[in-house]
């Protein structure tokens, strides 16, 4: 076990003094396993094999404690991504709740549901297995269950948009967070949620944040994260979603900060007729190093799913793809697409793709391309024929590269939110071609 | 406005063009013909400055300037436009945003001030009207999946935009109907004016018969073998090519990529 | 659309053509792995000193692996003290100095498994080299090798005709350590085929192998070593059967190709081991270490396979793109139906400039077989334009089998265009209503269709063996359909 995962080990078997939670009892167990998880596997080595790509010695650099912290008024939250009600999480833990929430829509302090033992709440957390060496973050983030938020939208209400912003203080510096965020929409319920990771905090931390997602039949969640961290901070982010029959789950992310990132999106497909779209683009520059996981298991038959990734890296950068389509047996009437790209601006940059199909039913339809290379000189030569020059045509041939994950978005104010931070970020990657 | 000595010109270390002589005027539309292989593409690609075509002598002057020390999109804002016999594809770039990109691009460079989005869809409606071409090729991604007729179109709606000085059509109107071809013909001929030079490369004598050219040459072997008039179109149209072996005049066919 | 009617489920068994016993004396070492058995198979084979030491060396750095579980594989425990590793027919002893001295009876089981020596080398003009269990027991059209400079013998011979070749070139591609079975098939090897094609010579003619394991409680260790010089282009075919056993039986060969500047070399497989039988009983274990390596300027290897058989097929036939404009090939065509299952794919290592490499895998999955593509595509930092394809699709007949695909892609170059595509569908219900709707049978309509799908690959196999293999995969999903 490394070190840090030692010393994160020592601190969860003995919480500071005067801050043991009044959890149920359920909970209380709940943590107790998942600590006893991470004391035999500790954090993950690339010898595993879902973590094959991503080494963790930076993190060891910079992190050498656990950051159970209050939620601090250190700096403000950024200015909001897009309008609406808004919640704000510093250092794990919900600081506030900004505007008006729509009927229909509770929010409550996750250790205040743990406390009350919140309806599906128990169900929801006990599903996320802990005991895998893969898991190592995922079992310090449940044996430090507490910090977060729940989120409830009620049966067939549509509660517009929230947005959720993350947000670090000065003391998390030097220290790993934990929270968790649970989403739950009953039937017919709607609802978009942003993630915006912004702002500039305390550069030198880590987020571990597992995000649970439970549709119901008929239930829509548009799930958008915007996530520009200042360099020298970690995010490692698991969402964990499980949808209903007929319900749609559409998932867009924007990672363009951070010197370490590692996502997870995993979606069951679990009734008949669900959808889901995961699209995400991760832009690199500097040494940073983002890890991107998809994955669709399509548990029910007739189910849709598409994946798509643009990675677009520069300087010393690496972006990790790998998407995978898990088909159970049974799961037929299955659709599954899979797209992936990448664009590799300077000689140093890499990208590791691994787009993996494993079916077990037969009526299916599955695909998966996948590309590694550059801007087609063709289109430059063409856009220049017309007038611009070398650089305004790869920056439009690099913002066009990434369209499709902003362009798969409902119209509206958010995707143009998105799409202009992500021109804005590509931009941001400076000139680093020819 | 241009004038072409003695041009020589390789494609993937193979001479293509072999000492091509060729002088437009102001106000003229000159047609250059000639069978498959005969260098006509590779010319075209040569005066708008693609990669991988090679000048190995000769010189191209355009309005008095050194047109082959200009980068593309120098040529371009000079006003020099290549009608692409392929128009590339460029996915997730909007046809509208690509084309005010390049007209501002233009603009800034000959010093006017860029045209805002009202002005230029104000532009870009008067242009589509004039060519009787359907404002949907707007909201699309550049050229991708268009017909090969709408590619087409697309060039001469941009070149109706762009307003060149010089326009070099690429065998722009080889595999279209006759509609389509009516819509090229209208492009050149309303760009026709005292100021301006437009250069038609055809395999075909069909679109002079909508657009009256002022000179014909015939490439062959990489140099111009023949030059006339719209007889000479005509006389072609009924000869075919093979006239000009049988005339002894350089061999046809010998260069690879046109 | 239509369900499959049921007399097609009917239509599923039909047994293993190749299921014959040869009954002939052979000489077989009793079970085990231990020093002693090496220092006997390399006395009995006349081996030199250095040979032997590597040998114990390779045993020993074997002694200290595990063998890998990484892949989707469902293996039985394998028991390596209950392996033979030494079985050769009696009169190996005194070696039959050509053909017509061969124990008739060895040349008859060519026969029923279809290639009579002479027949087929005079009408194909193909150079045989047989392997039986593990003794390479002749190799025909070698005078006329001979002329042309080309040398292709068994291993034992090329040890003892050929040493310095051996030993500049045994282990340069696959490190006796490289793996588990590698390492393993580095102590025990038997025999195998060698093939030293010199610069700038042509090899007049396709070479073949054909590898039959026949002993029971025997494993076959073959290794083979194919150099070509620079310029020089070599051709070589590869077919393996194995009689029906109820145990499994373990093959783990080890392949080894070095293409020198501008050489070419062409490797094709058609496997057929023992599947085992509807149960999933018995079957040949196919783990095969098969790697090229491109070592300088435009080198070119081409792997083609068809596999069909084994009740587990687990190889990745590779090439290292280490010379300059180099180009490393891999077409595949791997079928499994009942319990078989199948992990393979290739890796493309590109270290050189300008290095291409194409794959197309075709997996085709019946029964309750399991087929996954594994593969990698690497593209190195001095690799400047490197570029790859790739295309995999899978095929399901059936509700039962599984089709997986994992590849990795790391590309470490910008300048590198890496295409990857892949596709997985039932097989297409229309073309095969179609099919039946214009008077072709089921059975036949699958066979077509799966024929079409695998034609890419069929189209990089010699003609003879092209047939064959269309042959064997008619054979092999008959009465998948269900």
């Amino acid at each position: 076990m490394s070190e840090l995962a030692a010393i994160l080990a020592r601190e969860l078997a003995a919480p500071p003094a005067g801050e043991a939670p009044h959890l149920a009892p359920w909970a209380d167990g709940l943590r107790e396993r998942a600590r006893q998880d991470f004391s035999r596997n500790g954090l993950p080595s690339t010898r595993v094999e879902a973590w094959k790509y991503t080494s963790l010695r930076g993190l060891e650099r910079t992190i050498g404690a656990l950051g159970a912290l209050p939620a601090e008024t250190g700096p403000e939250a950024p200015p909001p991504l897009v309008d609406g009600p808004r919640l704000v999480v510093h250092n794990g833990q919900l600081a506030a709740v900004q505007g008006e929430v729509p009927t229909g829509v509770t929010i409550t302090d996750l250790r205040t549901a743990l406390a009350n033992d919140r309806e599906g709440l128990r169900e929801m957390l006990e599903s996320l297995p802990t005991d895998q060496p893969a898991d190592g973050f995922v079992a310090l983030n449940s044996a430090d269950l507490g910090p977060g938020v729940l989120v409830h939208v009620a049966a067939g209400t549509d509660a517009g948009r929230l947005l959720l912003q993350w947000c670090s203080g000065p003391s998390a510096a030097g220290r790993l967070c934990n929270s968790r965020v649970c989403v739950r929409l009953e039937p017919g319920a709607r609802l978009e949620l942003i993630e915006q990771f912004e702002g500039e905090g305390a550069a030198e931390h880590c987020l571990n944040a597992v995000t649970q997602v439970h549709l119901g039949e008929q239930a829509e969640l548009a799930h958008a994260c915007f996530q520009q961290w200042p360099r020298g901070s970690a995010l490692i982010a698991l969402r964990e979603i499980r949808q209903a029959a007929a319900s749609r789950y559409h998932y867009t992310g924007l990672d363009a900060g951070a010197s370490l990132v590692r996502h997870d999106v995993r979606t069951t497909l679990a009734g008949p007729g669900a959808g889901c779209r995961l699209d995400v683009a991760c832009l690199g520059m500097a040494r940073a190093h983002a890890d991107n996981h998809l994955q669709v298991t399509h548990e029910a038959g007739d189910c849709a799913s598409v994946q798509t990734f643009r990675g677009v890296l520069a300087g010393r950068a690496r972006a990790v793809f790998n998407g995978r389509v898990l088909v159970q047996p049974g799961a037929d009437g299955t659709d599954a697409s899979q797209s992936s790209a990448g664009l590799l601006l300077s000689p140093h940059a890499e990208i590791d793709a691994k787009p993996e199909l494993e079916i077990h039913a037969d009526e299916v339809t599955a695909s998966h391309g996948a590309t590694v290379g550059q801007l087609d000189e063709d289109a430059i030569f063409y856009l220049r024929s017309r007038g611009l020059d070398v650089e305004a045509a790869r920056q439009l041939l690099t913002m066009a590269f990434c369209r499709p994950v902003t362009d798969a978005m409902r119209p509206g104010p958010l995707r143009e939110a998105l799409s202009a931070r992500l021109d804005a970020a590509l931009q941001a990657l400076g000139s680093p071609h020819g | 406005m241009l004038k072409i000595t003695d041009l020589h010109a390789r494609v993937a270390g193979k001479e293509i063009l072999t000492g091509l002589d060729l002088e437009v005027g102001a106000g003229e539309v000159h047609a250059i013909m000639g069978p498959n292989g005969s260098g006509k593409s590779t010319l075209a690609n040569v005066l708008a400055g693609r990669d991988g075509y090679e000048v190995t002598a000769g010189e191209i002057r355009y309005q008095g300037q050194d047109l082959l020390e200009l980068a593309p999109e120098e040529r371009a804002c000079e006003g020099v436009f290549l009608a692409f016999q392929y128009p590339v594809e460029i996915p997730g770039v909007n046809n509208t945003y690509f084309l005010r990109a390049a007209l501002n691009a233009q603009r800034k460079h000959r010093g006017e001030e860029e045209l805002d989005s009202v002005g230029f869809l104000r532009l870009v409606r008067e242009k589509l009207q004039i060519l009787h071409i359907g404002d949907e090729l707007l909201h699309r991604a550049v050229n991708e999946g268009f017909s090969g007729g709408e590619k087409k179109r697309n060039e001469i709606f941009q070149m109706a935009v762009l307003e060149p000085q010089l326009a070099i059509l690429d065998e722009t109107d080889s595999g279209l109907d006759i509609d389509a071809l009516k819509v090229v013909a209208e492009g050149v001929n309303r760009l026709r004016s005292p100021e301006r030079a437009i250069v038609l490369i055809t395999h075909y004598q069909r679109l002079l018969e909508y657009v009256k050219p002022d000179a014909v040459h015939v490439l062959a072997g990489g140099r111009i073998v023949a030059s006339g008039d719209a007889e000479l179109a005509l006389h072609l149209e009924q000869q075919g090519y093979t006239w000009l072996e049988e005339g002894g005049i350089a061999a046809v066919g010998s260069a690879g990529a046109a | 659309m239509s369900k499959q009617s049921p007399s097609v489920e009917s239509l599923v068994q039909r047994s293993y053509r190749h299921g014959f016993v040869t009954d002939i004396e052979s000489e077989t070492v009793p079970p085990g792995l231990s020093e002693e058995v090496i220092r006997l198979i390399s006395a009995r084979k006349n081996e030199p000193e250095w040979l032997l030491e590597w040998r114990l060396e390779a045993y020993r750095q074997w002694q200290q692996m595990r063998q890998p579980d990484w892949a989707q594989l469902e293996i039985e425990p394998i028991d390596f003290q209950a392996i033979s590793y030494f079985s050769a027919p009696k009169s190996a002893q005194d070696r039959p100095r050509s053909l017509d001295e061969v124990d008739p009876k060895l040349l008859e089981t060519y026969d029923k498994l279809g290639v009579p020596l002479h027949e087929r080398a005079r009408l194909a003009g193909v150079a045989v080299d047989a392997v039986f269990d593990s003794v390479s027991v002749g190799t025909t059209f070698k005078e006329e090798l001979r002329k042309a400079g080309v040398i292709f013998c068994s291993m034992s011979e090329a040890v003892q005709d050929h040493p310095e070749l051996v030993r500049a070139y045994l282990g340069s591609v696959v490190p006796r350590s490289d793996n588990f079975f590698a390492a393993l098939n580095s102590a025990v090897f038997t025999d195998g085929s060698f093939v030293y094609v010199p610069r700038g010579v042509r090899c007049p003619m396709e070479l073949s192998t054909y590898f039959r394991i026949n002993a029971a409680e025997t494993g076959q260790f073959e290794r083979t070593l194919i150099v070509a010089e620079e310029g020089s282009h070599v051709s070589y075919l590869e077919g393996c059967t194995a009689p029906m056993r109820d145990e499994n039986q373990l093959h783990a060969a080890v392949v080894e190709l070095v293409a020198l500047d501008d050489a070419e070399i062409k490797y094709s497989t058609v496997q057929n081991w023992y599947p085992g039988d509807e149960q999933g009983v018995g079957g040949i274990y196919n783990f095969v270490t098969k790697r090229g390596d491109c070592r300088e300027a435009g080198a070119r290897i081409s792997w083609t396979q068809v596999e069909t058989g084994s009740a587990i097929t687990w190889k990745y036939p590779s090439c290292v793109l280490r010379g300059d404009d180099s180009v490393g090939e891999f077409y595949s065509v791997a079928l499994t139906n009942n319990r078989q299952q199948a992990d393979t794919g290739t890796k493309m290592i590109h270290l050189g400039k300008n290095t291409r490499s194409t794959i197309i895998s075709k997996g085709i999955s019946a029964g309750r077989g399991q087929n996954a593509y594994r593969g990698l595509v690497k593209i190195g930092k001095n690799a400047h334009n490197a570029r790859n394809f790739t295309q995999c699709d899978s095929m399901l007949i059936g509700k039962r089998c599984g089709a997986h695909t994992f590849p990795y892609i790391e590309v470490n170059n910008p300048s590198a265009k890496v295409e990857h595509e892949a596709t997985t569908s039932r097989i297409g219900e229309d073309q095969l209503f179609y099919c039946l709707q214009r008077g072709i049978c089921e059975e036949d309509a699958v066979s077509m269709i799966v024929d079409g799908f695998c034609k890419q690959v069929f189209r990089e196999l010699p003609m003879e063996f092209a047939v064959e293999a269309k042959a064997l995969l008619e054979v092999s999903l008959e009465g998948a359909v269900g």
